[in-house]
Formats: C-alpha cells, sequence, structure tokens
C-alpha cells in the first residue's frame, strides 16, 4: 500500500480479497489503522534499501543461530 | 522470620536459606500462598491457581532437600507463568474466550526446565488476550491491576506476571516479550524484566504471537534474581526451530564485576521525543549513577531508531493475524474489540508492505550492529510514562494531550526489532508514586553483561528494595 487516502471501499476490498469478513462498523474502524499502516510504510521510503534483503530467519545451517 | 518477610525475599537468599536447611519450601510455598489469599482479590494476578499442587511439590522438594538432593536455586521456590506457557493437564487459555478450556498434552520446554530445577508451580498469570495488546486489560478475565495503584493499570501483555511478582505473590515468573511485553509490566509494576537475546531461550510450548519477534524472558525483583533464572530456563533447543545453538553460559558470573571500561551510549534519537519530564529526570539522575559506578557514558546518534515503530508494527500484526487466521475466520465474534481489530489490520496488511517492513529491519539491524562496535550497552527509559489508570485513553504532557497507551508502549519495540538482550530495571517513581524503569541493552548473547550493569545500578541505589502498599 501507499499513504493513498484509505476508505472503507478500500478496507473493504482488501477484506474480500483477504477473505476476512467485517462488518460495516469494522470496516470502518479499521480504516484509520490501515492508514496507519500505510503511513508507516511511506516512512520507510527514507530508508536506503537497495540490494538490502528482508530479514528472513530461515538459514540453510540448522546447527547456526536464528539470525 | 515473619510471612511478610517470607514472601518480599529474593530468590537468591531464599534460596541461600533452603539450601542449609534453614527455610522450609512448604513454610516459603504457604507464605505465598497467603499472600495471595490476602492481595489477589485486589490484583487479579492469576487465571489459574495452583495451590494445592504447589504444596505438594513444595512437600516434594522438601523432602528431596532434606534426603540431600539439592538441585539448585530454584529448588523449592514459588514461581508463576504466564498463561501462554504450555503445562501438561493444566488449563492454559492464553487469555482468551477461543482457548477457555485448553490443556496441553505436554509441557514447554522451559516448564520442563523450571521442574527438573524443583521450582514450586503457584498458577497461571493473567495477561492481555493472546498476549497482543500492553495493557492487560482482559475481557474475560477482567484487568490486571497494579500493586502501586490499584486502580492503574499494569502494563502488558505479561501483566499478571508483573503485578504477581511486584506484590510478593510469587519470586519470579516468566513473561512473553514480542513488542515489550515483559519489559513494559515489569517497568510500571517496579521490578527487573529481562527480554533475552532472541533464540537464547525455547519457545517451544510457547503459544505465538509473531514469529519473528516472540521472546522468552524472566520477571524478577532483582537482577540477580533474573540471573539465577536464566540459568535453568536458556539454552539450545533442538525441538525449537528459532533456538540458537550457543554454549551453556553463567549468567550470575559477571555479577558483582566492576563497570570500570564499559562503554554506555544514550541515544539522541526515539525515545526521548515524547516524555513525561519526570521520566526525563529519572534517565538523567540513572546515567549519571552509571557513570559513577566507572562506565563510559555518552550520547550517541542512531537515526534509525525513528523506523522503529513502522516496522515493529507492520510486522508483528502482519505474523499475529497468520496465527490466528483461523480464528478470525471462525470465530471473530470470540476476540476481544481491541485484538480483533489488530488482528483484522494484520490481515489486510499485503505481503508487499510485510516483506518492506523486513527489508527495512535487516538495514536497522545493520545500523544498529554498527553502533554497538562501539559501545557494549545501551540505556532508555522503558515506558515514557508511569502506569495509566485502568481505561484512561490520555495524558498531558507538555500541555498536549497524548495517546496514554502508545507513550506506555512504543520504547521497548527498537530491541526487539534487532533481537538485542535488554533487561528493565527499577529507576525511580513519579510524583503520584508509580514506579519508573531503564532499558539496559546490551550486544547479541551478551545478556551477561545486560545483567552485569542492571545488578550493579541495583547495588548502588534502593528503588528495588521499595515495596508497594497493597
Amino acid at each position: 500500500m501507499s499513504e493513498n487516502n484509505i476508505t472503507q471501499n478500500i478496507v473493504e476490498s482488501l477484506a474480500l480479497a483477504g477473505g476476512i469478513k467485517l462488518t460495516s462498523d469494522e470496516s470502518a474502524a479499521l480504516v484509520a489503522s490501515v492508514q496507519a499502516t500505510a503511513n508507516d510504510m511511506a516512512t520507510l521510503d527514507a530508508l536506503d534499501l537497495k540490494g538490502v534483503e528482508p530479514a528472513i530467519t530461515f538459514r540453510a545451517d540448522p546447527q547456526g543461530d536464528s539470525r | 522470620m515473619t510471612s511478610q518477610e517470607l514472601h518480599y525475599l529474593s530468590i537468591s537468599e531464599a534460596a541461600d536459606l533452603i539450601s542449609q536447611k534453614r527455610l522450609s519450601p512448604v513454610e516459603l510455598t504457604q507464605a505465598h500462598l497467603t499472600r495471595i489469599e490476602a492481595t489477589e482479590p485486589r490484583l487479579n494476578s492469576f487465571i489459574t491457581l495452583l495451590a494445592y499442587d504447589a504444596l505438594a511439590s513444595a512437600q516434594t522438594a522438601e523432602q528431596e532437600i532434606q534426603a540431600g538432593d539439592y538441585r539448585g536455586p530454584l529448588h523449592g521456590i514459588p514461581i508463576g507463568l504466564k498463561d501462554l506457557y504450555y503445562t501438561k493437564g493444566i488449563l492454559t487459555t492464553v487469555g482468551s474466550k477461543i482457548l477457555r478450556d485448553f490443556v496441553p498434552d505436554y509441557d514447554a520446554t522451559v516448564t520442563e526446565r523450571f521442574a527438573e530445577a524443583g521450582a514450586v508451580l503457584m498458577g497461571k498469570l493473567q495477561m492481555h488476550e493472546f498476549a497482543l495488546g500492553a495493557t492487560s486489560v482482559n475481557p474475560h478475565d477482567g484487568p490486571a491491576h497494579n500493586p502501586w495503584d490499584v486502580d492503574s493499570i499494569t502494563g502488558g501483555s505479561s501483566g499478571g506476571s508483573g503485578s504477581a511478582v511486584g506484590s510478593g505473590q510469587v519470586m519470579g515468573a516468566l513473561g512473553s516479550d514480542t513488542g515489550g511485553s515483559v519489559r513494559i509490566p515489569a517497568g510500571l509494576c517496579g521490578i527487573v524484566g529481562l527480554k533475552p537475546t532472541f533464540g537464547r531461550v525455547s519457545r517451544r510450548g510457547v503459544f505465538p504471537l509473531s514469529f519473528s519477534l516472540d521472546t522468552v524472558g524472566p520477571m524478577t525483583r532483582t537482577a540477580r534474581d533474573a540471573a539465577l533464572i536464566m540459568n535453568v530456563i536458556a539454552g539450545y533447543d533442538s525441538r525449537d526451530p528459532s533456538s540458537a545453538n550457543m554454549p551453556d553460559e553463567d549468567f550470575t558470573a559477571a555479577l558483582g564485576q566492576s563497570m570500570s571500561g564499559l562503554r554506555i551510549g544514550i541515544p539522541d534519537e526515539f525515545f526521548y521525543d515524547i516524555i513525561d519530564p519526570e521520566v526525563a529526570e529519572a534517565m538523567c539522575v540513572a546515567t549519571g549513577m552509571l557513570g559513577e559506578l566507572g562506565a563510559t557514558v555518552e550520547r550517541v546518534s542512531i537515526p534509525v531508531l525513528n523506523h522503529s515503530l513502522a516496522i515493529s508494527s507492520t510486522i508483528l500484526i502482519a505474523e499475529a493475524a497468520e496465527v490466528h487466521t483461523e480464528n478470525l475466520r471462525d470465530r471473530p465474534q470470540d476476540i476481544g474489540a481491541d485484538v480483533r481489530g489488530r488482528l483484522q489490520t494484520g490481515a489486510l496488511t499485503s505481503a508487499h508492505d510485510y516483506l518492506k517492513a523486513q527489508r527495512a529491519r535487516t538495514e536497522f539491524n545493520n545500523q544498529m550492529a554498527e553502533v554497538m562496535e562501539r559501545y557494549d550497552i545501551l540505556v532508555a527509559p522503558t515506558s515514557a510514562i508511569g502506569a495509566p489508570k485502568i481505561n484512561q485513553t490520555h495524558i498531558e504532557i507538555g500541555g498536549r494531550q497524548e495517546n496514554a497507551l502508545s507513550l506506555m508502549s512504543r520504547l521497548t519495540r527498537p530491541f526487539n526489532i534487532c533481537g538485542f538482550p535488554t533487561a528493565t530495571i527499577p529507576s525511580g517513581f513519579t510524583s503520584a508514586g508509580l514506579p519508573i524503569g531503564m532499558q539496559i541493552a546490551g550486544r547479541p548473547f551478551e545478556d551477561a553483561t545486560v545483567l552485569q550493569v542492571a545488578d550493579a545500578y541495583e547495588q548502588a541505589t534502593d528503588w528495588h528494595t521499595r515495596r508497594p502498599p497493597v
């Protein structure tokens, strides 16, 4: 998601795609928190992540530590 | 020794007496049961109290010790477990309605290790539902109450662990820490809490919240007691995929050593952005004390800390939503409104956003690792405010109304992202008489150094010796 304005319609579309059942009250209440996630994501654009891989915990070496 | 003197002994003190056969585990357990009976109606620390089983365990411990089979410092010591640790044959609700009747058929690894050490399990402790929240105000079990002010919250999610240890109902407990759930209630209840290095303590048989953030940690009244519990629970567990294959160590080994030569950093960013001036002042005094104890203390700029909440929140709620896929789909009405909303938000988080947060986490960790080439320890406040009242939503700071729950729970997040071992220790009180905690974070797998600094600070101050009015 980008920092676009999140609407109740967007929340309901996301829920439908994800198989999440929401009441109308719930989807309305989630607009703010989904918007907050979108805003959080936008702040991460300030980091230079070129060539940076995600901090996935899988390691091929089963004896190694987990990070 | 009176009952009150018994229930506020440290584990270390009680262990010395028990090992010398000068204190009976049965007498000690009975004193704690008496304390629980007197205080539980005001605290609500327990979901399941195991009084009969505890006395039976204490009697077994006493017989073993009398027969010369002393197992170590936790033998005969009354402890509690947050109600997400699997206990074979004992109810494990995870603070939820959905698991209200769940009885595991095996013990968590840490439950096994406590049993092998001869500890006396007093019961299963109250928590925020599914550990997904920082208040321990639970719609199914009621709120845990802070022993320093029963109208205030304990913080969470390990709220029952905080109130039980802080009030002398148990001598130590386990919490779990994904975004601060050991350190927040420990800080707000005036006790010690340790979030060990990620992977240092087994999570097998611990109900998950977030795969890449969850840790298991002790909550005690002294740093030494936390070290004694770590000696029992830490270590490689081949049955836990996240367990780190590191050698066993004695976490008490560095206690009492000089702090001379240690380099301590005070981050400029994030921790002091919005903070109660009384907490900031307490931190100023506490960090000054660390300098007086021989450490080199200086300020350090770590700009990436400003991304802590974006990274932590996105990963935590997305992973939690995956854990609860079936619950969200089949029984959403049985989940409390606050937790349900967080899970729904997590379920709506895209894979793109989750991976972006995990990539940012790599960069965050790289920058934190660079900082730790120059510093042995970072210190910071545990919570920006003292414990809010139950159901309080806002607090005035600097003439502005701020979200109390956000301020209470935001400062612990950075150290979950990077997995650093981090303790909170009592470091003062607000003018309202509520505890203030200080975080001490170290390099990965240098948990013993964190405890060394915590212990040294404790020895130089008396905050940890003060007792709540409950």
